[in-house]
């Protein structure tokens, strides 16, 4: 990112980024939200596909989520799906960061 | 929470202010009457908290007093948090609210939020506040009619009480970041479904994107392919127009149409040329046949007539023959008449002699019969005359069986008198020794010994002695009166029947049956003489004999002789049988030669009918045929016959020259061909005409199609569909992920939900174990009371009476308020004529339930029933202040 900043006039840049690779859950989010809330919004057109980018959750992002209350029971659920083979662990993979990113959502207003 | 005032104006049936001032921290009672609007307080109390002041709903509306556009308004001061607040609320004209508290005061929607906020509940929905909305505090200020409603709490009661409990077992942890997200997740699913997972907003619009840019994608296929038929049509018709010019101007297919024009000239002369000689050909045959015909005729008739002449002959002779076997018959026929003649004659004379000898016989039997029947009279008579005697002694003898019988018992009757009367009897014995003086007993000398019965009183007199009177018992008199009777019964039958004592008519008696029997038996032998005699025609009885022998002389005593009789009776019978015999035996004989004469008869006209019949044909033949020789001869026949052979040999030549000469010309095939050549031809030209037409045209729409580029277009709709179509994908699998997120969550939510309810369930059971000693209050999921389990036995709660279903509800409330106030929450109890359906016992436990309660929350009742709490003397009892 630092990369493509510099010296470049990104006002101009059009740009198909393809993501691959495994991260933690959190590491995922943030990789997203930077991209998709930072640059989208930096360069002239951008075509990002995240879909070999694939989220390990691990402890610590379900801790993040919830200690032991309703929400890290439904996270510890969506983990067990996402673990499955085939579209349905994708799809539990993808509600489990929506639970992380609604939890932090929440989290965030709880501050404010 | 502490309601401590409640203000009212201009709400339902309260134009005037009201007011309600005092209430305690503890148990308030409000007991009016009916009709006095205790209903309506608690139900400006719910509306000065969970309506919003701004709302125009029907239900707001309705809480005008009729008829008046005034606005309702309420004010409640209430303590939370030990914080004192004060809320008014104004409804419909200049609708406002303000709160009040120690150190702040709000307006408007933020007033409206901060009760929220204060108070636990949710911002009402446009058609104003539900169970969802209303949260803890609606669920425990319950309205009239709703107190015995077992229904789980409302959603925002349900999340503040999960929330508390979530505390209560420790696993409180982002209870709110909870809610939060859940209600992120609901917002964002609603986005893409509908509740009931039909897709709506953003899923549906996607959708409809993606049908709209794939029935334009298919519009523009279509164009394509359109533009492209009218490319290949134009270019075939091309070519087929090519292929029409090109026959049109061929040289060969004109020369070929020539020659078939001439061949057909040629054909149709060939084709009349064998017509002719077909007819001349039919013609002479049809001459060669009737020559043949009369030539075979001739010779047909002649053999006919030998026939006929062979038929004649033969008849001839058969009828020859049979003129001597007629003449046989009749000889034979003759002899036999006059033999049946003799025959009868002998079988009369026979009949005769029979009869004589048959007349003979009878006489002899009649003769007999007569002896006979003369001797029985004979015996009858003397028989009658016994008979007579013993009538006679019968007649004497007066006693018959029942005076006997009568006699019998009359008999008895003295006997038993008399036996009665010894019985009751002195007896008197006297036995006189040799020499002893003389006894008179009751006058009369007694001679011997003297032994009687004393049934009289009894005079003894005895020389030199004395007299002895001897007197019976007084108790003999009436047996001495019955034996009197009795003998004089019995006197009087035997002087009726003449009999002068007892043995002389048991005697007669006796002498009465002998006659009676030899009587019967004579009667018997009379009917015996006397029976039928078929042979003089004479009926049973001795009358009947009489009168059929009375005039008849009794005949002589001499025998006939039957034996000679017999047997000339016996030759007459058979010489009869001969004669009878000879005359059926000729009779046959003269039958049987008549029906053979009739039968040579008839065949003899027979015979002669088939003779003359034969002849008459022979001789009709021979006319015939002599008539036919006249007109022509054999000879004139046979000329003519090889005259027309000729003749039609020499049709047949040309006939076969003539079909020579039209073979392989057929004029119908050679036309039908010449026909299709110039049809042919004629298509071609009209195909020519209608290509340069469709050319037109076609060319005309190649033009209009290609200017429009359908093929980039086509190209630009496929990209726009396939995106649409990825799009849509992508929402329906957002929205799926959402869906199994808040399933996930719901879930667990649920599984939580189970762990929740132990705290409930240990805060409800004592107040269950209360009113039910042995029972105990199962929840659903959900918070509702599901079941009650009663001696080891589950009911389900919907199945209680309506009494303990209210109670339950109750008692329910009590134990959630207990829960809030546990976490510190704000809960109070306000019950609206509850507890109705409640027997005194279970009244009086709920009561001392409520009262206890009231030591932790306020609890406010409501009630038209001012007597059923005058027990309660805890509590703070309050008026509706006008």
């Amino acid at each position: 990112m630092a990369a493509l900043s510099a010296g470049q006039d990104l006002k101009h840049l059009v740009a198909r980024i393809k993501l691959a690779g495994l991260l933690t859950l959190g590491e995922r989010v943030a990789v997203r939200e930077r991209l998709e809330t930072g640059l989208a919004h930096e360069v002239r057109w951008l075509d990002l596909s995240m879909t070999d980018l694939f989220a390990r959750p691990t402890d610590n992002d379900l801790a993040e989520i919830d200690a032991q209350g309703v929400l890290r029971e439904a996270a510890e659920r969506l983990r067990a799906l996402a673990g499955e083979p085939g579209e349905q662990g994708l799809r539990a993979m993808t509600a489990l960061e929506r639970l992380y990113v609604e939890h932090q959502k929440a989290q965030r207003m709880g501050a404010a | 929470m502490l309601i401590r005032e409640v203000t009212i104006e201009n709400f339902r049936k309260f134009r005037a202010p009201v007011r309600i001032a005092g209430f305690s921290p503890g148990l308030n009672l409000v007991c009016e009457a009916n009709e006095t609007g205790k209903s309506t307080v608690l139900e400006a109390v719910r509306a000065a908290f969970f309506e919003r002041h701004g709302a125009k709903s029907e239900r707001i509306k309705s809480f005008r007093p009729h008829g008046d556009e005034v606005a309702p308004t309420v004010t409640v001061v209430f303590e939370v948090a030990g914080e004192t607040w004060t809320v008014t609320k104004q409804f419909l004209q200049h609708p406002s609210v303000s709160l009040t508290g120690p150190r702040s005061r709000h307006q408007s929607d933020e007033a409206e939020e901060k009760l929220q906020s204060l108070l636990g509940f949710a911002r009402a929905g446009n058609r104003g506040s539900d169970d969802d909305s209303r949260g803890a505090l609606g669920l425990l200020w319950v309205e009239q009619g709703q107190s015995f409603i077992l229904g789980p709490p409302g959603q925002t009661a349900r999340r503040t009480l999960e929330d508390v409990l979530a505390g209560e077992v420790g696993a409180v942890t982002g209870g709110r970041r909870t809610v939060a997200v859940v209600q992120a997740v609901e917002r964002a699913l609603a986005e893409f479904l509908t509740p009931t997972g039909k897709p709506t907003r953003r899923l549906l619009e996607g959708q409809q994107a993606a049908g709209q840019a794939e029935q334009a994608c298919n519009e523009a296929q279509a164009e394509l392919r359109q533009f492209e038929e009218v490319l290949a049509q134009l270019e075939a018709k091309r070519g087929e127009l090519r292929r029409v010019v090109r026959d049109l101007g061929d040289a060969e297919a004109t020369e070929q149409a020539n020659a078939l024009r001439a061949d057909l000239d040629r054909a149709r002369l060939a084709a009349e040329r064998l017509h002719n000689a077909e007819l001349l050909f039919e013609r002479a045959a049809g001459e060669r046949a009737r020559a043949q015909t009369q030539v075979e005729t001739r010779v047909q008739e002649r053999a006919r007539l030998e026939l006929a002449a062979i038929s004649h002959a033969q008849a001839q002779a058969k009828a020859d023959e049979h003129g001597e076997v007629l003449s046989a018959a009749k000889s034979a026929e003759t002899s036999h008449a006059q033999a049946l003649e003799q025959a009868r004659k002998a079988l009369a004379k026979a009949e005769a002699a029979r009869e004589s000898a048959v007349r003979a016989q009878l006489a002899a039997d009649r003769t007999r019969a007569l002896q006979s029947a003369f001797a029985r009279l004979d015996r009858c008579k003397a028989i009658a005359e016994a008979l007579v005697v013993q009538e006679a002694i019968i007649k004497a003898e007066a006693i018959d069986e029942g005076r006997l019988e009568r006699l019998d018992q009359l008999d008895r009757a003295v006997l038993d008198a008399r036996s009665a009367c010894e019985a009751g009897a002195a007896v008197v014995e006297v036995h006189l020794e040799p020499g002893a003086a003389e006894v008179h007993v009751d006058g009369q000398l007694l001679r011997g010994d003297l032994r009687r019965a004393v049934a009289h009183p009894l005079s003894l007199m005895i020389d030199g002695v004395g007299r002895i009177d001897v007197t019976p018992p007084a108790t003999g008199e009436a047996a001495a009166v019955r034996l009197r009777t009795a003998e004089q019964d019995r006197g009087a039958l035997l002087a009726q029947i003449g009999y002068a004592d007892v043995a002389a008519a048991r005697a007669g008696a006796r002498r009465r049956r002998e006659a009676e029997a030899e009587h019967e038996t004579l009667e018997g032998r009379l009917s015996g003489e006397c029976p039928a005699d078929s042979a003089l025609g004479l009926p049973a009885g001795l009358p009947a004999l009489r009168a059929g022998l009375a005039d008849i002389a009794r005949p002589a005593p001499e025998q006939a002789d039957d034996a000679a009789l017999k047997a000339a009776a016996l030759a007459a019978d058979a010489d009869l049988q001969a004669g009878r015999a000879a005359e059926k035996t000729a009779l046959g004989r003269r039958d049987g030669s008549a029906e053979a004469l009739q039968a040579a008869q008839l065949a003899e006209v027979r015979l002669a009918g088939v003779l003359d019949a034969a002849k008459t044909h022979h001789d009709r033949m021979a006319s015939e045929l002599t008539t036919a020789e006249q007109q022509a001869s054999d000879e004139v026949l046979g000329e003519a016959l090889r005259r027309a052979s000729a003749a039609e040999a020499l049709a047949n030549d040309a006939l076969t020259a003539a079909q020579r000469a039209a073979e392989g010309l057929d004029p119908t095939v050679l036309a039908r061909r010449l026909e299709t050549t110039e049809r042919r031809r004629q298509s071609l030209l009209d195909a020519q005409l209608e290509l340069a037409q469709t050319l037109a045209r076609l060319e005309e729409q190649a033009k209009t199609l290609g200017a429009a580029g359908p093929a980039a277009r086509a190209q630009a709709a496929q990209e726009a569909a396939d995106l649409a179509r990825t799009d849509a994908a992508r929402l329906a699998e957002e929205a799926a992920v959402l869906q199994l997120l808040k399933t996930t969550i719901d879930t667990a939510q649920a599984q939580a939900s189970r762990r929740y309810l132990a705290p409930i369930t240990e805060r409800v059971a004592p107040y269950i174990r209360r009113l039910l000693p042995t029972a105990s209050l199962a929840f659903g999921e959900d918070l509702r009371p599901s079941r009650l389990i009663r001696g080891g036995l589950e009911e389900s709660a919907d199945d209680l009476s309506k009494g303990t279903q209210e109670q339950l509800a109750v008692l329910t409330r009590l134990a959630f308020a207990d829960l809030l106030l546990a976490r510190g929450k704000p809960a109070s109890l306000v019950l609206d004529d509850a507890l109705v359906f409640a027997d005194d016992d279970r009244f009086e436990t709920m009561t001392e339930i409520l009262t206890e309660a009231a030591s932790r929350m306020q609890v406010i009742v409501l009630s038209c029933r001012t007597s059923a709490y005058r027990h309660v003397v805890e509590a703070t009892r309050l008026t509706l202040e006008r």
